[in-house]
């Protein structure tokens, strides 16, 4: 009987609550912990509305996105039974960057939930198209290959329409490498729900996927139908992906390795894994978050930015240890 | 006959480069204004030539050295832009531009040391230098190195997105005289390569067999792969990481030779690649002048993607 993943999962939110805390109390200015606290207390003032008007959203907006892309990623990397499946290296966000792009030069200014359904459609799109790609059988170095072609052709048509109009450049480094500057209260209040359900789709799938990796007949012999479960899974993917891509445009590598820390935390099994991820997603959002904001002050860091140069290396340690481990 | 044929392709869309732009000329036009650079030809003599001249030099650098990588690691997707060999060379002149040093001197450093890296993190002690593991670690070296660059340009510019953007995209906009002086000195390094079409010819069979037929395996491999990194760096340097071109000249050309690696052919094609693109580039967005290196990408992505399902079906990766 495996351990039970209550404590290791208490011990992963204590841990986000303080990396939340340094979020608000860190930036730009940094504000002492005790005017932090007076600030969540009611307090008044100018370091007041920096951490209720600014870092706040802007932390909460992290942590979303963290876990949110945090839960593709598990779900991406077993359907596709490869560790380097991320939205990010696998093109989904790319796709869904592209599909609200798209909207908003042909639109203007779009609603809220058209922007989350844009964003929710290229996503799907993109995961169908990267895996129809990748094809059957060992995709280990297929769906990283394929993905980033994908994801190149799709930001290519993003940074040729975003700069043909000289009135969106500004938005620019937003779709290219993902940023939370942007996030705000509405927004996240339109797309939690969205990423919530998501997750829901997520976990209410994890024991069919899993069923369906064995093998297909033990999934039908467990009365679990492959069209239904595969359907319920890239749902939970696109809904993930695309909210986040929605808050903060297309953040990479949050999805490939959340999962892999949390498989040393809480083993296999998928439903625990997703449950794990969520707050080491959030963790690592919060942290890189406040890295780019503190490396090269006054001026700020785009989460993507800093995330990549952590991510890329370990990219390259799991691609090394898969390319030399048993064949 | 083949390279006839390309030599003709690349001289029309030279022409058809010089007549496009802000604005627009008839061919004869040009060639009128060719003969007299100081009436007429001094817009085309001072503007539209040297980014000509540097964009032939550009692309066709870029297709050689893409030629020789694929080859030497055998596989059409190991170009340097894949492999982050680019990439790095724009870090290192990145980082010279910041530290005042000299710019090709530091794209030279980054691409060798990229060269290095990949090269010993896909080493494989039974099995020497494996392609697929080159592939994979030069997506991660050219994530890295592309994200620490933007860092660099942000953290030095406070914020100037427009000079990280150009930076990571590759661009001809601003070339003059001076730069044409610059990728001159390319030459020696692309000569050697040129001419190395028998001994590519030779390294694609098993390492004994270009042993017995003369080819000193391993010092060729080394001497091959270092022109090829300094001559992506030398056009990194210049123009900034043109993106694809080098992955498409590859593979084109040897479609062109029946197979064969044709640095000739390679390096033609790359030149009149970057030449299209930059056509492109200024025909459809005369005002907004957009980086050359955008349009060679969104040309260039769809044939890394034609290349890739090729492999997939050959069952490589």
């Amino acid at each position: 009987m495996p351990r039970s993943p209550i404590l290791p999962l208490l011990i992963l939110w204590c841990l986000v609550t303080l990396a939340f805390a340094a979020a608000l109390a860190l930036g730009a200015q940094d504000i002492a912990p005790g005017q932090v606290m007076g600030a969540i207390m009611g307090d008044r003032g100018p370091a007041a509305d920096v951490v209720l008007g600014l870092r706040l959203p802007r932390a909460a907006a992290a942590v979303f996105v963290g876990g949110a892309l945090a839960v593709a990623g598990v779900v991406m990397q077993t359907l596709a039974r490869n560790p380097l499946a991320d939205p990010s290296l696998t093109g989904v966000n790319a796709g869904a960057a592209l599909a609200v792009v798209l909207g908003l030069m042909s639109f203007g200014v779009m609603p809220r939930p058209l922007v989350a359904a844009l964003a929710f459609g290229g996503a799907a799109a993109a995961a169908i198209i990267v895996r129809l790609l990748a094809g059957h059988g060992d995709t280990t170095l297929r769906l990283p290959l394929a993905g980033a072609a994908f994801a190149s052709i799709c930001m290519s048509i993003v940074a040729l329409v975003v700069l043909l109009n000289p009135e969106a450049r500004n938005i620019y480094r937003f779709w290219m490498v993902g940023s939370l500057a942007m996030a705000d209260l509405q927004g996240l209040a339109m797309l939690v729900p969205v990423g919530l359900l998501g997750v829901l789709c997520a976990l209410f799938a994890a024991r069919g996927i899993e069923a369906l990796m064995l093998s297909d007949e033990l999934g039908a012999a467990l009365g679990v139908s492959p069209g239904q479960v595969l359907t319920l899974a890239l749902l939970a993917i696109a809904l993930t992906a695309g909210a986040s891509v929605a808050l903060a445009g297309p953040v990479g590598f949050i999805g490939l390795i959340a999962p892999h820390i949390a498989r040393r935390i809480v083993g296999s099994g998928l439903s625990r894994l997703i449950l794990a991820s969520v707050p080491l997603g959030a963790i690592l959002a919060l942290v890189a978050d406040v890295i780019g904001r503190v490396a090269i002050r006054p001026s700020e860091l785009p989460i993507g930015i800093v995330l990549a140069i952590f991510g890329a290396p370990a990219f390259m340690l799991f691609a090394r240890q898969l390319v030399r481990g048993p064949k | 006959m083949r390279v006839a044929l390309l030599i003709a392709v690349t001289l029309a869309l030279a022409l058809a480069a010089l007549a496009i732009g802000r604005s627009w000329l008839a061919p004869q036009a040009v060639l009128a204004a060719l003969a007299d650079p100081e009436g007429t030809g001094r817009m085309i003599w001072g503007l539209r030539m040297p980014r000509l001249l540097v964009g032939l030099i550009a692309g066709a650098g870029l297709g050689l050295s893409g030629l020789v990588f694929q080859t030497l690691l055998r596989n059409p997707l190991a170009s340097p832009d894949i492999i982050g060999i680019t990439q790095s060379a724009a870090f290192g002149a990145v980082c010279a531009m910041m530290t005042g040093g000299a710019v090709m001197a530091g794209a030279w450093i980054g691409a060798l040391a990229g060269t290095v890296v990949i090269g010993w993190l896909a080493w494989d002690r039974r099995s020497g230098i494996s392609a697929r593991a080159a592939v994979l670690q030069g997506l991660g070296l050219a994530i890295l190195c592309s994200a620490a660059t933007e860092a660099l340009i942000l953290r030095a510019s406070d914020g100037n997105a427009g000079m990280a953007m150009t930076w990571l995209t590759g661009t001809l906009n601003g070339i003059g005289w001076p730069q044409v002086q610059q990728a001159l000195w390319l030459l020696p390094l692309a000569l050697p390569l040129l001419l190395s079409g028998r001994t590519l010819d030779r390294l694609e069979l098993p390492d004994d067999l270009a042993r017995a037929l003369g080819v000193r395996v391993p010092q060729a491999r080394i001497g091959l792969a270092a022109l090829a990194a300094l001559l992506t760096g030398g056009v990194v340097a210049l123009t900034g990481p043109l993106g694809f071109v080098a992955l498409a000249a590859g593979p084109l050309s040897r479609r062109l030779a029946r197979g064969r690696p044709s640095p000739v052919l390679a390096a033609l094609i790359g030149a009149s690649f970057v030449t299209l693109a930059d056509i492109l580039a200024r025909a459809i967005s005369p005002a907004a002048l957009l980086p050359t290196g955008l349009y060679t990408a969104l040309i260039g992505a769809p044939i890394l993607l034609i290349v890739l399902a090729a492999e997939f079906r050959r069952n490589r990766y």
